[in-house]
Order: structure tokens, then sequence, then C-alpha cells
């Protein structure tokens, strides 16, 4: 595949793809440059926060609210749980408990305990517990291997 | 009907461990009582080791049914308990209902030590399956880590 690339020194910056025929290769291109380009919107005391979904650790519902944990913020967002999980299953994120969305990106170790549970680390040191209920989900998450293709 | 469902796991859970609890008391009681004096099991004490049993099986899951992370210290003490609280169990239903009144001593003696290493060798078990879920987990969650990498970087050489 050729890349050309053209500065410009105005305009509107574009991204074309061009292609004879819709593949594989082009199609995780595209849902690459998806994810790349898909941004949150979060408050944190009073103010707006633009954050892409790789730097969110986990979701947490707290008291019907919903709040993105980031390395530094926990921000809060103006959508769901549910909402959270359906659009941001491509990319890693899956339900592991009732009140919880986890990035398994960030995920970097994990332990099976007693009660079908599993104890995840997150790369930030934080522990999250993965329930009984969604440690299936979370299986077939790891034994379909590298990101969902698009 | 979410509650329900994961009631009825739990319940469905509970089911199996009763069952071999349950299953085991008997059997070993059974073995020990032919063994003395070639009697069988009255229906009385059956009811009463598999009742035993569920309260055992419901014991140790509602020991780890919270949602929550334990600590370390939290969960050694609730594994300590998932083995010493059946094993305690055993001796006071025996003495309450009155198991081995017509037996001799060593009949009572050799069903709790038998039953205790039981417990332990079920801990045992599941401790180790635990282990090779972990090891297996971790494998899967390194395996994707390094396919989305490989992925990424040949997206970049693109």
């Amino acid at each position: 595949m050729k890349l050309t690339l053209q500065q410009i020194a105005n305009g509107e910056e574009e991204i074309v793809l061009r292609y004879r025929k819709m593949t594989p290769e082009i199609s995780r291109l595209i849902a690459r440059m998806n994810q790349e380009t898909m941004t949150l919107f979060g408050k944190y005391e009073e103010e707006q926060y633009c954050i892409s979904p790789g730097e969110i650790y986990y979701f947490e519902s707290v008291d019907e609210r919903l709040f993105a944990y980031t390395k530094t913020h926990a921000l809060q967002m103006a959508m769901t749980l549910v909402e959270a999980e359906n659009l941001l299953s491509e990319s890693g994120f899956f339900r592991c408990n009732k009140s919880m969305v986890l990035n398994v990106d960030r995920v970097i170790a994990v332990k099976s305990e007693m009660g079908n549970r599993i104890n995840a680390t997150l790369d930030n040191g934080e522990h999250v517990m993965i329930s009984r209920h969604y440690a299936r989900a979370f299986r077939e998450l790891l034994q379909r291997g590298g990101r969902n293709d698009a | 009907m979410h509650k329900l469902r994961k009631y009825i796991r739990t319940e469905m859970d509970v089911e199996f461990f009763s069952c071999a609890h349950s299953v085991s008391m008997i059997f070993i009681y059974g073995f020990l009582l032919w063994l003395e004096s070639g009697r069988a099991v009255s229906f009385a004490v059956i009811f009463e080791m598999l009742i035993l049993g569920y309260v055992m099986a419901w014991t140790q899951k509602g020991l780890f049914l919270r949602e929550k992370v334990y600590t370390r210290r939290e969960y050694i003490l609730r594994e300590v308990l998932w083995n010493v609280l059946p094993i305690l169990y055993m001796p006071l239903t025996g003495k309450l209902c009155g198991w081995f009144k017509e037996t001799t001593l060593w009949v009572g003696i050799t069903f709790y030590l038998i039953m205790a290493v039981y417990v332990v060798m079920v801990w045992l078990f599941l401790r180790l399956f635990h282990n090779e879920e972990t090891q297996e987990l971790n494998q899967l969650l390194q395996k994707r880590r390094y396919e989305t990498d490989s992925k990424a970087n040949k997206e970049e050489d693109v």
C-alpha cells in the first residue's frame, strides 16, 4: 500500500483512503482510526475534559452517576454504564461487575480466586474484581486475542 | 430478573457442594457403622447430614459472596473460615443429633478426622484449580497484549 502525505497551508485537514476492494486490512485501519479519533467528554470540578478511551482505566456507576477513572481524574460522564459498555465494547472495554466497565488494555495481571471471581490488577496498581457472572465474557475476550476487528 | 438469575446461579453452586459434602458424610458414616456393627444408617441421620451439607455449602459460599476486592488479610481469613467453620459444624451437629450415641468412641473420632481431611482436601483442589486458571488467564492476557502491540506496529509501518 502506497502512503502519500501532503502538507497544506490552509483548508480542512482530511484523510482520504482509496481502495479497490474492502479488505480486512483496510477495515482494521478504519476501525483503528475511528478508535484513535474517538473522544469522550467528562466533567471534573465544573470543567469539561476531553479524553480518548485509551486513557480510561474503568467506568464506575455510583449513585446513578457514571465516572470515568483516568490516571489523574475521576471524570463525571454524561452517559449510562450500559451506553459506555456498548460504545466501547470494540475498544477492549467490557463489563466486569454490576457497576463497572473495565478497559482490558489497562489490565496487567489477573488472579483467579475462590467464589469464581477474578482479581484484576491494573497498571496503576489498583485492583478490580471481575465477578463470576462476567468472568466468562472476560475469558472470551481474552481468547479472541487482539482488539476486535470492526 | 437479574437478581433472580444471580440467585439461581449461586444456589446451583451451593447445591453442587452441598451434594458433595452430604454424600461424603453419609458414605463415611455408613461405612464406619458397617465396620463397627454392620448396622445401616437411619433415615433421620441421612436427613440431618443432608441439611448439614447444605448449611456447610452456604457458609462457604457466603464467605466469598460480596462483589468487592478483598484485601490479602481478609482473603486469608475467609479461606481459614472456609475450612474451620464446616469442620466445627460437624461435631456440633453430631453432638446435637446424637449420631454417635450408640457407637464406640473410635467411630466418632475417625468420622470427624476423615471429614476434616476431606474439607481441607477440597480446599486444596480448589486452590490448585484457581492457580491453574490464573496461569492460563495471564497467558491469554499476555498473548492479547502481544497481538494488540504487533497490530499497532504494523499499522504504523503502513
